[in-house]
């Protein structure tokens, strides 16, 4: 059974890699980013506090998910006054099934991309999106680009090594 | 790479997203944390400190009862014993009986005899005794007393009697060595040979060998007959002098009373029977011994150490 969070540098890379995915995930629900971060930062240091008692027997992003998805409805709870009861007995919040992190799959990657985007040339960048969000064929963005269909090829291949790479603790987005 | 691709569009859908720099957002969260822990390290603290200070009050309360215990300990240690004592009259019979420490004591008949029972004070050989008794006292290094009207009678280990003559005490040494001192006066007292009989009246010792001076001019009375004196007690002037043994003088009074070392010449010997008179036993042990040169009856010589006599015979003129 793997022990997380044996050491500071340890919670520090978990913390940094699931920072904003976690943010975003909660402002589905909350729609105010600032209210997000402070159920974010609520989770982390719940976490931190419990760190040497922790037996988790899942995965760190499962484990944080529903850490987070816990807190967020605590939150909900305790400012009910704010969100109105009629919107907290609807939130969608408490509709999320425990045992499926990979709602906060999209999230992670959405941040792999920004990160992996962000860095890329233009061109490059144009190519990935309407390949991945437009479903452009390679043909179709050559002509469209006017590049060889080898350049569109090559062009996408480096940036899905670069989102391996950046999500390559998420060994299980690629199975 | 399917599931990718899928959650690759699902993330694509993800309208508004966000992205915080996670350097800035780890060192706030540092902060609460640090903040956090330092509040629980001041809490061990405070914990620690409380834990401390029960500690010391619990050594503070343990010391107070140990200094209790010590105190209360040395009180009783030097807390006064209670004497109890026990106390013997005969009427028309005499009585024997045993001290704690084997002293035996014959005590006469219209005596009181008191003596100590306690165990704890054994030490205190020590008696009054009003009328007459034998003594036999076992022999200790702790001195003997017997508590007799004026007198105490010293001694180690002996037998003696002591009773009353009308007004006179008389003390009896039967063997070892005895000491009679008057309680008013510790200075005036006696020594007594093996056989000495004394008599004590009005702060006087009188030895029925005593040289009785009726007049300087008169050539000196010895009285022979010891058991006729204490009837003509009242009759016998005063004393000048006290008769002893020379050997007397020598082992009772310079050896165990001054604890001088005395040797004794092996090629001059004096002779130690002959009776010298010392006319007061209170003078200083040198008087004394040039009282017995001056007499012809000794000579001697310093020893080695500064206590150290060497005696001999009297050098002949």
């Amino acid at each position: 059974m793997p022990k997380f969070f044996e050491n500071i540098k340890e919670f520090e890379l978990a913390f940094k890699e699931y920072y904003n995915p976690l943010v975003n995930f909660v402002n589905k629900y909350l729609h105010n980013f600032e209210n997000s971060r402070e159920v974010v930062q609520m989770t982390f240091v719940k976490v931190w506090e419990s760190r040497i008692n922790l037996d988790i027997k899942i995965s760190i992003k499962s484990y944080l998910y529903q850490s987070v998805k816990n807190t967020m409805i605590d939150f909900l709870r305790k400012n009910k006054n704010v969100f109105g009861a009629v919107d907290l007995d609807n939130s969608a919040a408490f509709n999320l099934p425990d045992d499926k992190p990979e709602h906060l799959d999209p999230y992670i990657v959405k941040q792999a991309v920004e990160v992996v985007l962000e860095k890329l040339k233009p061109k490059a960048r144009e190519i990935f999106s309407l390949h991945k969000f437009e479903g452009l064929t390679y043909e179709e963005i050559a002509d469209y680009l006017n590049i060889s269909k080898r350049s569109v090829e090559d062009n996408i291949a480096k940036i899905l090594k670069r989102l391996k790479d950046e999500l390559k603790n998420h060994p299980d987005l690629f199975e | 790479m399917k599931k990718f691709d899928s959650t690759l569009k699902k993330s694509a859908t993800i309208g508004e997203f966000k992205s915080f720099d996670v350097v800035a957002e780890w060192n706030e969260f540092s902060s609460i944390v640090n903040k956090t822990d330092t509040i629980d390290i001041e809490l061990e603290s405070i914990n620690l400190n409380f834990q401390k200070e029960n500690h010391q009050q619990i050594i503070y309360m343990l010391g107070l009862a140990a200094s209790m215990i010590l105190i209360f300990s040395v009180l009783f240690l030097f807390k006064k014993p209670e004497i109890s004592t026990k106390e013997l009259i005969t009427t028309t019979k005499s009585e024997n009986i045993k001290l704690i420490d084997g002293t035996l004591i014959t005590l006469g008949k219209n005596s009181v005899f008191q003596y100590y029972t306690n165990l704890n004070l054994q030490n205190l050989r020590s008696v009054n005794l009003k009328g007459e008794a034998i003594f036999e006292v076992s022999r200790n290094i702790l001195p003997f007393k017997v508590y007799y009207e004026d007198v105490f009678v010293e001694v180690l280990g002996t037998k003696f009697s002591i009773e009353t003559s009308g007004e006179v005490i008389v003390i009896k040494n039967i063997s070892g060595s005895v000491k009679v001192v008057e309680i008013k006066n510790l200075n005036n007292y006696r020594i007594l040979s093996p056989g000495d009989i004394f008599q004590y009246k009005n702060g006087n010792f009188i030895n029925p060998n005593d040289i009785i001076m009726e007049d300087d001019s008169k050539k000196p009375i010895i009285k022979s007959q010891k058991e006729d004196l204490p009837k003509k007690i009242d009759e016998i002037t005063p004393v000048k002098g006290s008769r002893f043994t020379l050997e007397s003088v020598i082992k009772n009074y310079l050896i165990k009373f001054n604890k001088k070392k005395i040797k004794m010449d092996k090629k001059s010997k004096p002779d130690l029977n002959v009776i010298v008179t010392i006319d007061n036993i209170n003078k200083p042990y040198l008087s004394i011994l040039e009282d017995l040169r001056k007499q012809g009856l000794i000579d001697f010589v310093a020893g080695d150490c500064p206590d150290c006599f060497v005696i001999k015979a009297p050098q002949k003129k």
